[in-house]
């Protein structure tokens, strides 16, 4: 049963046995697991129930729907911006399908360095199986690789790097294209992006979770060390944002007083709460709570996996618009059994032209002449596994504050992935390369390469995204260096559970989905199991 | 449409933001569609989020004093003016400059380039366009 927030005109209580706050790749799948369980089981879910026929091919409209802040989210000086789903299925709605398994030596690391315990790889992967199972993962094919993806396998292979084509939880997509980016208007269940909103949600929902959208969790609940529950509101229904009046214009009688808007809010009673809203937002929820935090470790550890665009322009029509956006990816420069910590993938890039427009250089006659080149534009992130570590904080009015800096050795890590990039896009025939720089430098050939290295990597002088933010409520065994056990549960609130990519207790390196979704999926089957007995 | 944040004023700043953003040379082109699908865009986000362009609109039309020593606001400067200007913030020493430089920018590509219109790009297949 799903309920809408927007429609709702009343103050409500409910009163279950567990409460998940957030349904993207972690709080859907511990939604589906404990429902099954036989547990009763809500979700609140800030954003909207998306009805993915109804997705557009305007980027300002979509940004708005399906992300935090319209895609503005950014750290406190702007110089990452980081874009997190919001809505039924969170990230899994918008992010491009790679399915990609943990690595062995980064599990094997977090059991040694942080104390998880039962998190080797054989450990995880019967649930590794399950989700790849529900969400329905399968190598993409040969016939599936778009030109983008054709032209950048064709530039690794004469570099002679070590690339392959990934797996994805995707159906069928005859029409698939760069606006995937921007949700999947074909996604139902067996077809197209197989997001959390297509497959474990209504199966959550089948299992009898009853799922609230439109509402944003403003607390959690404890007491004497335990918690008891949460608190909601209720989103406007014109505007999707919390209610806010403002003050100067809307005093009942003209006469300056204040007046506020109901806000009709949900109070939940629980036996436990599973947060699954996001390695910005489950922290920020926390801090927001005042929940205690004894290690001083909630809201640090903070990785972004900073990713930086480079594109190449060709002679010929790559039309990278078209087919699936991202298939293939080159690890040759992760190699993290040697180096656990740092490293870099490669990976093709594109988007609707709004979005490639924000990644050229420059403004002006000198962007549109590189906007005339869209047809013939191929172009691959740099994906870094970071050593870099931030902090989410609150302001006075308890929204985040994320505070990240790329410490030296990421920077050079960055640079020596963008002539790495660059040198691939040459291989693959690139006639110049563009970098996201405030400025254009032109680079028409390898040796021109270096005015990367004395650009460097300074803050809002050149584009850095992410997409990967985790690591803010860490797993470990020491309460001084973590904030939840190896199985999810807060060292000091017991029956809180975290549940999303805030458990990573380093930056994981690769596309984090699967590895959430199976970390949601072993943390719910433990607390089944415990409840049950 | 009637706006639904900006005001009119402002709406103003933006279309001449755009047209330098942008490098638009189609003299037919009609920027209002772009300044709506940007005003609806901001009108979206949260206050904090829609105050603070507000301000850096604002601080983008009144200081060519500040840095170009020209006495006109932003939309009054002639189009080689303007350009100099713009590129005073996009490689300015201080990040900030550039923070908002990129913020606008991208404000304007985000409306100019959702616009069907503008797609030509998208569907031009004459390479003598293509640099």
């Amino acid at each position: 049963m799903i309920i809408q927030g927007r429609t709702v005109t009343q103050d409500l209580r409910e009163t279950v046995d567990v409460c998940v706050i957030g349904s993207g790749a972690g709080g859907a799948v511990a939604a589906k697991e404990l429902a099954q369980a036989g547990l009763s089981v809500i979700v609140l879910e800030a954003g909207e129930n998306h009805d993915s026929a109804t997705f557009s091919r305007h980027t300002p409209e979509m940004l708005l729907r399906l992300f935090w802040d319209g895609g503005m989210r950014a750290t406190h000086n702007g110089s990452v911006l980081i874009s997190q789903g919001r809505g039924v299925g969170g990230s899994t709605v918008h992010n491009l399908c790679y399915a990609v398994r943990p690595p062995d030596p980064i599990l094997e690391r977090w059991g040694t360095e942080f104390g998880i315990q039962d998190l080797s790889p054989s450990d995880l992967s019967p649930s590794l199986d399950q989700v790849e199972t529900t969400l329905g993962v399968k190598q993409i094919q040969e016939g599936q690789v778009n030109r983008l993806n054709r032209t950048i396998r064709r530039g690794c292979q004469a570099m002679g790097w070590r690339g392959t084509i990934q797996r994805h939880n995707r159906g069928p997509c005859p029409d698939c294209s760069a606006d995937c980016l921007l949700g999947c208007p074909a996604s139902q269940p067996g077809i197209g992006k197989q997001s959390m909103a297509v497959s474990y949600i209504p199966q959550a929902l089948e299992a009898g979770a009853r799922l609230y959208t439109d509402c944003l969790t403003e607390g959690i609940v404890a007491e004497n060390g335990r918690v008891v529950g949460a608190t909601a509101q209720f989103l406007s229904s014109d505007t999707g944002l919390p209610r806010q009046v403002d003050t100067k214009t809307d005093s009942p009688n003209n006469s300056g007083g204040k007046r506020r808007n109901k806000a009709y809010r949900l109070t939940v009673r629980s036996k436990a709460v599973v947060l699954a809203a996001g390695a910005i937002n489950s922290p920020q929820l926390w801090l927001n709570s005042h929940l205690p935090d004894p290690g001083k470790q909630v809201g640090r550890n903070l990785h972004l996996h900073p990713a930086i665009f480079v594109g190449g322009i060709f002679d010929e029509e790559v039309d990278a618009y078209q087919g699936i956006p991202q298939s293939f990816y080159i690890d040759h420069f992760l190699d993290l059994a040697r180096n656990p910590d740092s490293g870099y993938l490669l990976m093709p890039a594109f988007g609707p032209m709004a979005m490639v427009a924000a990644s050229m250089p420059s403004f002006g006659r000198e962007h549109r002449d590189l906007m005339k080149a869209y047809r013939g534009i191929a172009a691959l992130l740099v994906l870094l596994h970071d050593r870099s570590s931030g902090r989410v904080l609150v302001n006075r009015r308890g929204a985040p504050v994320i505070h990240y800096r790329l410490n030296r050795v990421d920077r050079v890590s960055l640079i020596e992935g963008l002539i790495h990039g660059a040198r691939l896009l040459f291989a693959a025939g690139a006639k110049e390369i563009t970098l996201p720089y405030t400025r254009r430098i032109v680079i028409k050939r390898e040796s021109d390469l270096e005015v990367i290295r004395q650009s460097g990597i300074v803050e809002n002088d050149i584009l850095i995204a992410s997409s990967h933010p985790q690591g803010t409520l860490r797993m470990g065994s020491d309460q001084r260096g973590s904030v939840v056990d190896s199985y999810g549960e807060a060292h000091v609130i017991k029956g809180l559970f975290v549940a999303d990519a805030s458990l990573f207790p380093s930056s994981i390196g690769i596309p984090p989905m699967l590895t959430i979704a199976a970390m949601a999926d072993r943390i719910a089957r433990r607390m089944a199991a415990n409840w049950l007995s | 449409m009637p706006l639904q944040f900006f005001r009119p004023t402002e709406v103003e700043i933006l279309i001449v933001l755009t047209e330098r953003m942008v490098g638009t040379d189609f003299p037919d082109v009609d920027l209002s569609p772009t300044a709506t699908t940007i005003d609806a865009f901001v009108a979206g986000l949260p206050l904090n989020l829609r105050v603070q362009l507000r301000r850096a609109l604002h601080l983008f039309q009144w200081c060519p004093i500040l840095f170009t020593g020209k006495l006109r606001p932003f939309t009054r400067l002639s189009p080689h003016d303007a350009d100099i200007y713009i590129r005073s913030w996009a490689e300015s020493r201080f990040g900030l400059r550039r923070r908002l430089f990129r913020g606008l920018r991208d404000l304007t590509f985000l409306g100019y380039y959702d616009e069907s219109a503008t797609k030509i790009y998208q569907t031009s297949t004459d390479k003598s366009e293509r640099r």
